[in-house]
């Protein structure tokens, strides 16, 4: 048996027990509906076209929020490593901003951003800043000084060692940053969608909950589960297609 | 003139507050065309010797010159490959500043056939033995046409096999090609195996410069090389 075919049974025999529980009556149906009820949900949702409205709402705010997060910290990462004096600036701060959880964040964000769109995606920002910036510095922390010593060897001039050795090397670990970066984005999205949002797949659970619709709840939260799978899923295979390398490197997460 | 020249070099490293003599007052010309090694205990100072003369480092006292501007390549006790980059890429970053692509194919060409590494050409570092990635390093420093080979102990992890292969290929390049050749090495059969003349070092000083004039396709069963081994020997303990 293949390790997809296992985690596929698995899967299974968990809709299996929870048909059977919700089903038998052995747990109360309004905290945990059948999976008929939630499927007829879903249904119902697509008709509607509010669903498929709400899921691309959601995804398109991660992926803003993960442009602006990667548009920042790839290039942080990079200053801060070139000039480690700068660094040593903002190195006391960053650990301070990395304690706080991103949604302990959330009262200012709204003051300083309003409710609209900009809330949301700082919120995602700041959800999914650390792993990326910290990741991409520490790989061209660890690239070995050996290895750039062969560019010495070679007489490359700096720009060229950065270009041809550095980046190359840090490439896994920025690459790793990025995966974790985008699923911490995805995370933050239903705290993002919790800040005042009419729209999205967090909106749709509390309004659901509000409105007693529990089968809603269950369906956006499987919906959010879906869409991290096959994100993660497909980018994991896309980067050992493109990445070879990946497959057999110790940052691979 | 010589092609390098050293003249009274020192080089002291301070670690924890004492002072290492990894070089102590070295006086070494180096002529074209010639094939060195270098032996000695750990320590002895033979890869502080090769990275001034690399330039890696420089010398806390006495002079290096070098007889023009001298075009070199190095080998290092382990690969050193960029672990992204195919075999192809890794030998194309030694000729980055290659502006014609032709040339650069044609280098490459060349530098893939002569190590036996042409099925290899897409392959990634993770992919190739420990045998095959000193290959690339080797191609790697060979493909830009150096004229001074600096080589650190390159064969030291490799198993005797391979080490044995590696050393016929770089008696063959030295053979074919006008280059001269700085070889430090553990081992006094390789030493005796490959080189023209041995150079022992002892405490940061060359205490002994040997010549070995045996013919090529040498037999570490001779009588005269069997006779320069224990003299080496000898000459290390």
């Amino acid at each position: 048996m293949n390790s997809f075919f296992r985690q596929t049974v698995f899967i299974i025999f968990l809709f299996a027990l929870w048909f059977f529980l919700a089903e038998s009556g052995m747990v109360n149906s309004y905290l945990v509906p059948s999976p008929a009820r939630v499927f007829e949900a879903g249904v119902e949702m697509t008709v509607n076209g509010k669903l498929q409205t709400n899921i691309m709402i959601s995804i398109m705010r991660v992926i803003y929020g993960f442009i602006i997060t990667a548009s920042a910290a790839l290039p942080l990462a990079f200053i801060f490593y070139l000039f480690p004096l700068l660094y040593s600036y903002f190195r006391g701060f960053f650990a301070f901003l990395k304690s706080i959880p991103p949604l302990a964040a959330v009262p200012l964000l709204i003051l300083w951003f309003g409710i609209d769109e900009a809330s949301k995606i700082a919120l995602i920002f700041l959800a999914s800043f650390f792993p990326v910036f910290l990741d991409t510095f520490n790989g061209l922390s660890q690239v070995d000084k050996k290895i750039l010593e062969m560019g010495d060897t070679l007489d490359l001039t700096y720009f060229e060692k950065i270009y041809y050795i550095l980046i190359p090397e840090a490439l896994p670990s920025i690459i790793t940053g990025l995966r974790l970066g985008f699923a911490y984005c995805w995370r933050a999205l239903i705290g993002a969608e919790m800040i005042a949002a009419s729209s999205g797949l967090g909106y749709m659970i509390l309004d659901a909950e509000e409105m007693a619709r529990i089968d809603i709840v269950y369906l956006g939260i499987i919906c959010i589960g879906v869409f991290g799978l096959v994100i993660e899923f497909t980018v994991l295979r896309l980067v050992n297609r493109v990445f070879p390398w990946m497959s057999c490197e110790g940052t691979h997460k | 003139m010589p092609l390098v020249k050293l003249d009274n070099v020192s080089k002291i490293y301070s670690i924890e507050n004492a002072s290492v003599t990894a070089l102590d007052n070295i006086t070494l010309s180096i002529e074209s065309g010639s094939f060195i090694s270098v032996i000695g205990k750990s320590g002895a100072g033979k890869t502080t010797l090769l990275r001034i003369i690399n330039r890696i480092e420089k010398p806390d006292t006495g002079t290096i010159s070098y007889e023009r501007s001298v075009k070199t390549g190095t080998i290092f006790q382990e690969p050193r490959l960029i672990r992204t980059k195919t075999v192809e890429k890794n030998l194309k970053l030694a000729l980055c500043r290659e502006k014609d692509n032709d040339e650069k194919k044609r280098l490459i060409d060349e530098t893939l056939e002569m190590t036996g590494l042409e099925h290899f050409r897409k392959a990634y570092p993770f992919q190739l033995s420990g045998g095959m990635a000193q290959r690339v390093a080797l191609g790697r420093a060979l493909c830009r046409k150096p004229e001074l080979l600096l080589m650190d102990e390159p064969f030291g992890s490799l198993d005797a096999i391979t080490r044995k292969n590696l050393q016929q290929e770089l008696t063959s390049i030295y053979r074919s090609r006008a280059i001269t050749i700085i070889f430090i090495t553990h081992d006094v059969t390789e030493a005796i195996m490959l080189s023209e003349r041995i150079l022992v070092m002892n405490k940061g000083r060359i205490t002994d410069n040997i010549a070995v004039d045996l013919p090529r396709e040498r037999n570490e069963n001779d009588r005269d090389f069997i006779n320069i081994r224990k003299k080496l020997y000898e000459l290390i303990i």
